[in-house]
């Protein structure tokens, strides 16, 4: 997920589940949020950033889940799958007795309608990208393609061969068989996602296009009130069947509110969350009265200055490495009040693959200089930073990172663009040379940082992940042998082999791993960050005052 | 007609200027712009640090802006820079946008206005149609739509390459284009007055050109309404730029404009008060000034206003 989209999440986030109902005097009521912007869609098929990825699981669920410690937990699965000898194929069991919010009984056909929906063009999914790797993904997305081409998008009949998704079968009504056409040791990552939560199919049939309005899961809370731009209201879902019963009566959420307002709104005590705005941060955590409430999350993001390998200068790696060795992250750190630690690589700590002992390119202007003399610069040169408008404070990491250039003679111009425009231009190929970017995990493994980022064979002309174009054969390599193995330290293994090499070729300047604060009112218990899920209202209750 | 009588046309004559200096409006307006003017020609010396300089000791242990204090007599902003140099600095940037914004806008209404109202018919039913159009959009809104046409798309290649930018003189030209059509209005009427005089029957008896009749005989006559004018919009200009700036569509960061320093202190607006107050100040100094200087003029050069005020 990129940076952009994660953080038009600016509210609320998630806790532990908590042991069965044992809440003592738990009680009831409602828990209040506000957000910026309203939601596009509570279609889990189109779920893209973490404010709606919040609200996805209160009203869905999933195969699997993550918990406090970041392992794999059986959500919607019985219990664990069992899985193939070769890695190929995952058998789970579905748990009995789940029920949509309709009353209907969830089965194993409801995960394999969900995931083949994806694939129709007409759902408008981003999920695809991750479950390529489904065994028949391939020619059954172009079948589907050929649907909606000869017949408009308005009709669901499959007429192209192939009509099924090979790789996901229901064997009987509680039993699925998902196989893959490659081993991936992250895959059961990907069943986290809400992509593959399951739908029931009459009500997605019935409402059509305005299904993202008309939410219908298999989650503690279902929606009863939206009115758009302005608030949503989430009532407890009568067929739901645990395994925890939700410790809240109702959430509200309003909508429309900028941090600003939403912070005075906390302290009046009309909100029980809020996501503390940097600003504040100083202010609020030295308070007696909220420093107790406060919570921090080292976010699995990693930002960077990302340099397009196949525009001038930036062809040159001494170039690249001349930029990382320029910019000093301990001051960007410093700026931001402590928000975030100096990245040392691309794979944040916490994630799959990430190595505790790396060292990272130090604060040395010196050897910046000596580096852009060697590469024909001794006067350094100008180039535009392009930065997006919507990330509060990355405006401020760029004219930090700006005067540290100058300084080796590097002249960046910051050129502030729309998210839009920034998202088009920084994934078109040789049009945008130098550029802010931030990745956040969609799932914490190397391959999400190293594999979308960094693979060289992914390099397209438009919509291109690989930011700064960055093609070099032995990391792909190494990519592609890490993305198929089957052991896990020899994986971790070429992961890190894989990142040592980018680190040196330099097509990124890492910068920091950010930190997220965020407060409750004191009445909200079992509040605790996660890093995936950041605050998960299902598990919070309220202390009666 | 000899210079002296053409001298004679001009209501702007010395004791014009003379009498509008004894003017009480007028002289505090000019003080105040005086000020102004006297910053923005010697910024650099005044401020104690280049507007942009990050420094060492300008955030505290905890990384937040330093209160005002003997280092920072205005404080320091969330980069660690110093607001005073900044302010300073920033006088130089509203001003720019101020004159050259008031300039743009005054060549269009001018033009528009001149030519509508001299030869009226479908010439002058076109032109203010136009006007009409321009005025019926919301000038920010326009603004920010033009300005968001700048985004270093290549306008024209040959023969000098013309790139829609973001920039000072673009955020210039926005402005300026967006406020033209008071001006185009007031100029159409005065015109259309203006040449059924007598002196301009005189001129066209004497086989003067159109151009030349427009250009040398109706517009200085137009020329007290259009000081006043001027003097007014360049207010309003720095006005807009602040506005532009707020929103994010001003000269781009870290140039210091007020607007921009505004836009980004108003998160820390609890915390640290000295990132917009002084930016306010200026910008509220500034507008009084332009506004002062314009109500003295008006009062000066139009009699019927001044025996009615």
């Amino acid at each position: 997920m990129d940076r952009r989209s994660f953080l038009a999440a600016l509210a609320a986030p998630a806790a532990a589940l908590l042991p069965g109902c044992g809440h003592g005097a738990q009680s009831a009521g409602t828990l209040r949020l506000a957000y910026e912007t309203d939601f596009k869609s509570l279609d889990p098929a189109q779920c893209f950033d973490a404010s709606t990825l919040q609200v996805m699981r209160i009203l869905y669920g999933g195969l699997l889940d993550c918990d406090d410690d970041l392992k794999l937990v059986p959500w919607l699965a019985a219990e664990m799958p069992e899985v193939s000898a070769d890695r190929l194929s995952y058998t789970f069991t579905i748990r009995q007795g789940v029920r949509f919010a309709n009353g209907r009984e969830l089965t194993a056909d409801d995960f394999v309608y969900a995931i083949e929906r994806i694939f129709e063009p007409a759902t408008k999914s981003v999920g695809t990208t991750f479950l390529r790797n489904l065994r028949g993904a391939e020619p059954f997305g172009e079948a589907r393609q050929r649907d909606a081409e000869e017949q408009g998008t308005g009709r669901r009949e499959r007429l192209a061969e192939p009509r099924r998704l090979e790789g996901v079968r229901a064997l009987d009504r509680c039993t699925l068989r998902i196989e893959l056409e490659k081993p991936d040791l992250a895959f059961l990552w990907l069943l986290t996602l809400p992509y593959t939560y399951p739908v029931p199919r009459e009500e997605v049939e019935r409402h059509g296009e305005v299904f993202s309005r008309n939410p219908c899961g298999t989650g503690p809370f279902l929606l009863d009130e939206w009115q758009r731009g302005q608030r949503l209201g989430f009532g407890r879902n009568p067929m739901f069947q645990g395994p925890a019963r939700p410790g809240l009566d109702r959430i509200e959420m309003l909508i429309g509110y900028d941090l600003m307002t939403q912070t005075m709104m906390f302290e009046r005590g009309e909100l029980d969350l809020l996501n503390i705005p940097l600003p504040d941060l100083v202010r609020l955590s030295r308070d007696p009265r909220w420093s107790p409430q406060v919570r921090s999350l080292l976010l699995q993001e990693t930002d960077f200055l990302s340099m397009n390998c196949e525009m001038e200068p930036f062809t040159d790696p001494r170039v690249r490495q001349a930029v990382s060795y320029a910019v000093n992250r301990e001051r960007i750190v410093q700026f931001t009040s402590g928000a975030g630690i100096p990245a040392q690589g691309l794979v944040p700590p916490g994630v799959f693959g990430h190595d505790p002992g790396r060292k990272g390119y130090g604060y040395d202007p010196g050897r910046a200089k000596r580096l852009l003399q060697e590469a024909g610069y001794p006067d350094g040169f100008a180039v535009e930073l392009w930065y997006p408008t919507d990330v509060p404070h990355w405006g401020q990491i760029c004219q930090v990172a700006q005067q540290d250039l100058k300084k080796v003679g590097i002249r960046a111009n910051l050129k502030q663009v729309a998210e839009s425009i920034f998202n088009e231009a920084t994934a078109r190929r040789r049009t945008v040379a130098f550029s802010m970017y931030g990745w956040t995990e969609d799932y914490p493994d190397a391959s999400d940082f190293l594999g979308t980022l960094c693979d060289g064979s992914k390099i397209a002309e438009e919509e291109c992940t690989n930011a700064s174009f960055y093609n070099n054969e032995d990391v792909n390599e190494l990519l592609h042998r890490a993305a198929v193995a089957t052991d896990e330290a020899a994986r971790a293994d070429l992961y890190r082999r894989a990142e040592d090499l980018i680190l040196e070729d330099a097509p990124v300047c890492v910068l920091i791993h950010p930190k997220e604060y965020r407060m409750c009112q004191p009445r909200v218990k079992g509040f605790t960050l996660h890093p995936m899920w950041f605050v998960r209202y299902e598990n919070l209750w309220l202390e009666r005052a | 007609m000899s210079t002296a009588e053409a001298a004679a046309d001009l209501p702007v004559a010395p004791a014009a200027w003379r009498a509008a200096l004894g003017n009480r409006l007028v002289a505090a307006g000019l003080a105040v712009i005086a000020f102004f003017l006297f910053i923005a020609a010697f910024a650099d010396g005044l401020a104690p640090s280049a507007p942009d300089q990050q420094l060492e000791d300008g955030l505290d242990a905890d990384g937040m802006p330093r209160a005002p204090c003997r280092q920072f007599p205005l404080g320091s902003d969330n980069l660690g820079r110093d607001v005073l140099s900044r302010v300073l600095h920033g006088t130089r940037i509203s001003l720019t946008v101020g004159a050259v914004a008031m300039l743009t806008a005054l060549v269009i209404g001018v033009l528009v206005g001149l030519y509508a109202g001299y030869y009226g018919g479908w010439v002058d039913g076109l032109l203010m149609r136009l006007t009409d159009v321009v005025l019926a959009l919301p000038a920010l809104l326009l603004a920010l739509a033009l300005a968001g046409l700048m985004d270093g798309k290549v306008l024209l290649s040959r023969p000098v390459e013309i790139r829609l930018e973001r920039g000072l003189l673009s955020v210039c030209l926005v402005i300026g284009v967006v406020s033209w059509t008071g001006i185009a209005r007031v100029v159409r009427a005065q015109v259309l007055s203006l040449k059924e005089r007598a002196f301009v029957e005189a001129a066209r008896a004497v086989g003067c050109s159109d151009r030349r009749i427009v250009w040398r005989h109706i517009l200085p006559n137009v020329l007290p309404a259009l000081i006043v004018l001027a003097t007014m919009s360049v207010a309003g200009t720095i006005l807009f730029e602040a506005g532009l700036g707020y929103l994010g569509w001003g000269v781009p960061k870290p140039a210091p404009s007020w607007g921009n320093m505004i836009s980004d202190g108003q998160p820390y607006l609890l915390v640290a008060p000295w990132l917009v107050i002084p930016p306010g100040v200026a910008i509220v100094l500034a507008v009084l000034g332009f506004n002062l200087l314009g109500q003295g003029l008006q009062d000066v050069l139009d009699p019927y206003h001044k025996k009615r005020a």
